[in-house]
């Protein structure tokens, strides 16, 4: 594996980043999304694990920060969730396509990251995968919002936590109105239009995701059979994934992308206009 | 200003880098070794900004992550008590063969403190170490033997226990040693380097960053190596995670001012061990 920092320019900044090739042609390049709680290598350096697996069937991976994080210029005060970063996630792959000479894109990310690759794969015709870790799929309910608007957020949470059948009581009301988060289900159906999409979750907190995978999967049931066939949605036998906190949830994670990637990408080479020009 | 990710070999592994260097040559170096758990440029990007910030004084930068960390190549399952002074060493000789300086200074935070001061005290061209709250204290006797005789189930069991607990902590307070490779690499960086160890309130007295036993140690070494040392209080509290805008402001002010001072002046003007701090701190 040969691997390569880089700075790429993206408006006036510059996003660090780290390209890893594999010794010949790449069948692809695969975007590798950081977040604010871990740098493009990511805890465990389970990113940078990743990227050798994938030079290992012949992919190209380039990860990267976020700007105003880690060693990318700029600041960032704050990181909203309810925006990805598709415009830098674009200066990236372009300049990743640019670099390995190969068109054809998967992205790969948790949380926020996970948002951003699946809207960057949902606006880029090239990428035939996206592979999306804990993806986070539900927005507050109408219930909550609600009451969370007329008092003071916090205050009310701190009282309700202490009560438990206030707690308990909540905990069901809060569930009316869940509804999936703009940023995941915006780009889904256009992602699905031409690429294939694994989320992918643990055990963890598996009762109140019994809420969010009904609503997911009712969502992409509306697609077309082609599209449903390209969605999956897998919960590995592990506990830990919010923070790779096990190696077990560090090899699954990086097993499951590696097989995603290696099933959708072309087997055969697909230089870009500028590699096939030179 | 500019920056060039790079790969510096060491041992069959690769350690990635971030060399700064500023737009006309540079007058000096710093190498950053961050603490285990954070990236090269460290929480919130301080070390980052500590590079922009030299960089706009002439002084270049670099900062890496340890093998087996992060974007480095390798593998590791546990960090060590020994700085991992060898890589330290190999990236700052490749940083000044980069930018043509053989005048640097080093800074770290907690096992990144072990290693600048480490390898202050083995390379001559290093003329200074800045460690942010250094861990200088270690269990005693007494913690030692009861942690080989039946592991860490006796602290548990005494710590679970009010009334035991109770009983401990004088005990406690009393059972502690100096972390010897702290203490030698100090007295050796002493002897020809400044070193300046940065502190908040909340650790100088407590846990394993306790100050004490180096303290008492200090005024045994000669005075010249007592003039070369210093102690500086920041803050309150928060410097352990660089948790708020204020401590970060704090540190990389203090930091650069430091920096430009060592490399600027080759001869030491200080008292003997001067303490100082720029808030109302124990230490003056």
């Amino acid at each position: 594996v040969t691997e390569y920092p880089v700075f790429i320019p993206c408006g006036e900044e510059h996003l660090a980043a780290v390209i890893s090739v594999p010794d010949g042609p790449p069948r692809g390049v695969v975007v590798i999304t950081g977040v604010p709680g871990g740098p493009r290598s990511h805890r465990h350096q389970v990113w940078s694990q990743a990227a050798e697996r994938l030079v290992a069937i012949g992919v190209a991976s380039v990860r990267w920060d976020l700007h105003g994080l880690y060693d990318s210029t700029g600041s960032a005060p704050e990181v909203d969730m309810r925006t990805s970063l598709v415009e830098e996630a674009l200066c990236v792959a372009r300049f990743a396509q640019r670099a390995t000479g190969v068109d054809t894109l998967a992205t790969a990310g948790n949380c926020l990251a996970a948002q951003t690759g699946l809207a960057l794969t949902a606006v880029l015709p090239e990428s035939v995968a996206a592979v999306c870790v804990l993806p986070p799929v539900l927005g507050e309910g109408a219930v909550r919002r609600g009451v969370g608007h007329a008092v003071r957020p916090k205050s009310w949470m701190g009282w309700v936590r202490t009560r438990p059948i206030v707690r308990r009581l909540t905990r069901t009301a809060g569930g009316i109105g869940h509804h999936v988060r703009a940023p995941l289900m915006q780009p889904l159906a256009p992602a699905l239009g031409h690429a294939a999409v694994l989320f992918l979750y643990d055990e963890k907190h598996l009762a109140s995701r019994s809420r969010a995978f009904p609503k997911v999967r009712r969502l992409v049931g509306r697609a077309s059979a082609d599209q449903q066939a390209r969605f999956d949605l897998r919960v590995l036998p592990v506990q830990g994934l919010d923070r790779f906190g096990t190696v077990a949830s560090q090899e699954a994670t990086v097993d499951a992308l590696v097989e995603w990637v290696d099933q959708w990408l072309p087997a055969g080479v697909t230089p870009s206009p500028a590699a096939r020009s030179r | 200003m500019r920056e060039f990710g790079v790969f510096v070999p060491f041992a069959g592994e690769r350690v990635a880098a971030v060399l700064t260097v500023p737009d006309d040559g540079p007058r000096g170096l710093m190498v950053f070794s961050p603490g285990p758990f954070a990236p090269r440029s460290h929480r919130f990007q301080v070390w980052a900004l500590a590079a922009q910030r030299l960089a706009e004084h002439g002084i270049a930068s670099i900062r890496w992550d340890y093998p087996g960390l992060h974007d480095s190549t390798g593998s590791i399952t546990e960090i060590g008590e020994d700085a991992p002074v060898a890589e330290a060493m190999a990236v700052a000789r490749f940083a000044m063969a980069a930018t043509g300086v053989d005048r640097m200074v080093a800074a770290g935070n907690c096992y990144g403190a072990h290693a600048s001061l480490a390898l202050t005290a083995d390379l001559p061209e290093c003329v200074g170490a800045f460690c942010i709250l250094p861990e200088c204290a270690q269990a005693g006797p007494l913690k030692s033997l009861l942690r080989r005789a039946g592991g860490r189930k006796v602290g548990a069991f005494i710590r679970s226990r009010p009334m035991l607990a109770r009983m401990a902590r004088p005990i406690r307070r009393f059972d502690v040693g100096t972390r010897r490779p702290v203490a030698t690499s100090l007295e050796a960086s002493l002897t020809r380097a400044s070193v300046i160890f940065v502190y908040d309130e909340a650790h100088l007295r407590t846990g394993p960053t306790d100050f004490t036993k180096i303290e008492q140690r200090l005024p045994e070494l000669p005075e010249s190596s007592q003039a070369r040392f210093e102690l500086r209080v920041l803050a309150p509290m928060g410097l352990d995670k660089f948790r708020s805008v204020d401590v970060q402001r704090d540190v990389l002010t203090t930091l650069v001012a430091w920096a430009r001072d060592r490399l600027e002046s080759p001869a030491e003007e200080r008292s003997p061990m001067s303490l100082t701090t720029n808030r109302r701190g124990t230490a003056t």
